[in-house]
């Protein structure tokens, strides 16, 4: 079943750039990664998916409900956590918890308050006291309070000590061991490389690529570094390398292929160093970005 | 109701400090009653007042030449500078009704909450209302209380408490028609730093609007786009309240608070 399904969506503002046919779907049970620098547009289309701001163009759907229509429907199962939290500065941490819950029937109190133990949050203290990382721990309570079908995090490990962010990427596991689908946002390579299952890269308001995490660990991409004197470039790009880079006599590629033709081809020249590593993910990540820049 | 509580206890703190400081207005200037009673006063007043131009008079309310040894007619003379202070709290709180949660970011909380733009609208309009509402009663039992203490023993308790209900009416219709206007505003400018500035002006401009329509004959028309003069406290407490400013009234705060639905229900949120 789809979660989330986004078609040609678009919204340009004045001058900011916004986004532009932005395509996505979510299946459910799937942690979702949304990752591109700041200002390509992950903030904007979390937006529009919670009616923040109206799409230009295109549509947007969750739970086969529209984002602008269903609005209340909508959110009546889902969780959000933004990027920088700012609550009312003068409550207290149990009230806006209380604030939170009463939007709400059927809230499970007791899930509620393990919780708030689990994440050490301080109910007594007031919002304004708090510091970034304890804001952020009150979000993702009120978040999860009503144990969403959907939870859309914006940036959540932002400001999070490693602790909490191992805390919640944990509950967000479970939480989709238990049924929920889980879309967020971030910059950070490792983490959406750690716990995704599909990633899409969005990059000055577009989508450049959508992986699935689980196939790409199949294709196992080699990052491969020869140091030799002698030309062998052209056969090496017949044989499908990517990303050639020459510095003197080193030659740095990626290699998808089968690991036989290219030995064979190594073997019949004069190779002074050879290092073959696996390449990561956030490697793969960051050659998008590079690569668009050229 | 949630978000309605919420936001009433979220303005409690300047209501209070509203409260006590147009309170602390009344006290002053009712502590003057007893001496501008003396007969001497009065006379003293009354000479000068006759030689002041006809204009002043007419721009601060002095037209029919109250006569201040009657309390009656001092407090209406001293509940206009209530109103002022009331019309721009009125203004204060609707302007800063919905800008403040863009502004500060706590939209992000609440409109990921299974709530409707109307009912966030509703449940604003309704807080706001209410606690200009606990304002205006502060206001009068405070203003009866003082009254008590400096009242003639030939005074009718009961008159006193006609005439500040009259009063009070008139500053609840002004202060309505501010804050109707104020949300307006509210979904208009783009950050809540604009707010305050904005409605306080509003109210001034207004207000010096009315002043030129009782100075300039020519210009009399422009009372009308006056709030405050839809309930001068001196003509409320001669001739009642005037059906056309009632109807003024009504129609601008029916039209601002419609098109503060209209508006926020399709606006992209500042956040």
């Amino acid at each position: 079943m789809k979660i989330i399904d986004i078609k040609n969506l678009t919204k340009s503002y004045g001058k900011n750039r916004g986004i532009e046919d932005v395509n996505l779907t979510v299946n459910e049970k799937e942690i979702f990664g949304f990752i591109g620098p700041n200002g390509a547009g992950k903030s904007t289309t979390i937006k529009v998916l919670l009616n923040f701001i109206f799409p230009t163009h295109g549509e947007a759907k969750i739970f086969d409900l529209d984002c602008v229509k269903d609005s209340v429907k909508i959110k009546e199962n889902i969780g959000y956590v933004p990027s920088e939290v700012r609550y009312y500065g003068n409550m207290k941490v149990r009230d806006i918890i209380s604030y939170g819950e009463s939007f709400h029937n059927n809230i499970d109190k007791e899930y509620v308050q393990q919780m708030c133990k689990d994440f050490s949050v301080e109910l007594d203290k007031n919002i304004s006291e708090l510091s970034l990382g304890n804001k952020k721990k009150v979000a993702i309570i009120q978040a999860i309070l009503n144990k969403p079908k959907l939870l859309i995090l914006d940036e959540p490990t932002n400001g999070l000590d490693p602790l909490i962010q191992q805390k919640l990427f944990e509950t967000l596991t479970k939480l989709k061991n238990e049924g929920s689908t889980i879309f967020f946002s971030s910059h950070n390579l490792s983490e959406v490389e750690e716990f995704c299952d599909k990633v899409a890269i969005i990059k000055e308001g577009k989508i450049i690529d959508i992986k699935d995490i689980s196939e790409y660990s199949r294709k196992k991409i080699k990052k491969i570094t020869i140091k030799t004197s002698e030309v062998i470039e052209e056969e090496l790009l017949s044989l499908g390398i990517e990303n050639l880079e020459k510095n003197n006599e080193v030659l740095n590629f990626y290699y998808s292929g089968a690991i036989n033709p290219l030995l064979s081809l190594l073997i019949k020249y004069k190779i002074e160093d050879l290092t073959i590593e696996e390449k990561n993910l956030s490697e793969t990540f960051m050659s998008y970005y590079y690569k668009e820049d050229k | 109701m949630n978000v309605f509580k919420v936001e009433v206890k979220r303005g409690f703190k300047s209501l209070i400090i509203w409260s006590i400081v147009c309170i602390l207005m009344i006290i002053l200037f009712m502590s003057m009653f007893p001496s501008m009673k003396d007969s001497g006063m009065q006379e003293l007043v009354n000479t000068k007042m006759d030689a002041l131009p006809e204009a002043i008079l007419d721009a601060f309310n002095l037209k029919d030449a109250p006569d201040f040894s009657k309390l009656n007619e001092y407090f209406a003379y001293v509940f206009q500078y209530i109103v002022m202070a009331g019309a721009i709290y009125g203004g204060i709180l609707g302007a800063k009704s919905l800008i403040e949660e863009e502004s500060e970011g706590t939209i992000e909380f609440l409109y990921a909450k299974p709530i409707s733009r109307t009912k966030i609208v509703t449940s604003k309009i309704l807080s706001s209302i209410v606690l200009f509402y606990i304002f205006i009663i502060l206001m009068a039992i405070g203003s009866i209380i003082v009254a008590l203490v400096v009242k003639p023993a030939d005074l009718e308790f009961i008159n006193v408490v006609m005439d500040m209900k009259k009063l009070y009416l008139g500053l609840f219709l002004v202060g309505m028609v501010f804050m109707s206007i104020g949300f307006s505003i509210s979904v208009l400018i783009p950050h809540l730093r604009l707010a305050t500035p904005i409605s306080i002006g509003t109210f001034f401009i207004t207000y010096l609007l009315g002043i030129f329509s009782q100075m300039i004959d020519s210009l009399e028309f422009l009372k009308y786009f006056s709030p405050s003069n839809y309930a001068v406290p001196s003509e409320i407490l001669k001739n009642g309240f005037d059906t056309t400013n009632i109807l003024l009234a009504l129609i601008i705060s029916i039209i601002c608070i419609t098109l503060t639905y209209i508006i926020y229900r399709k606006k992209d949120l500042k956040i």
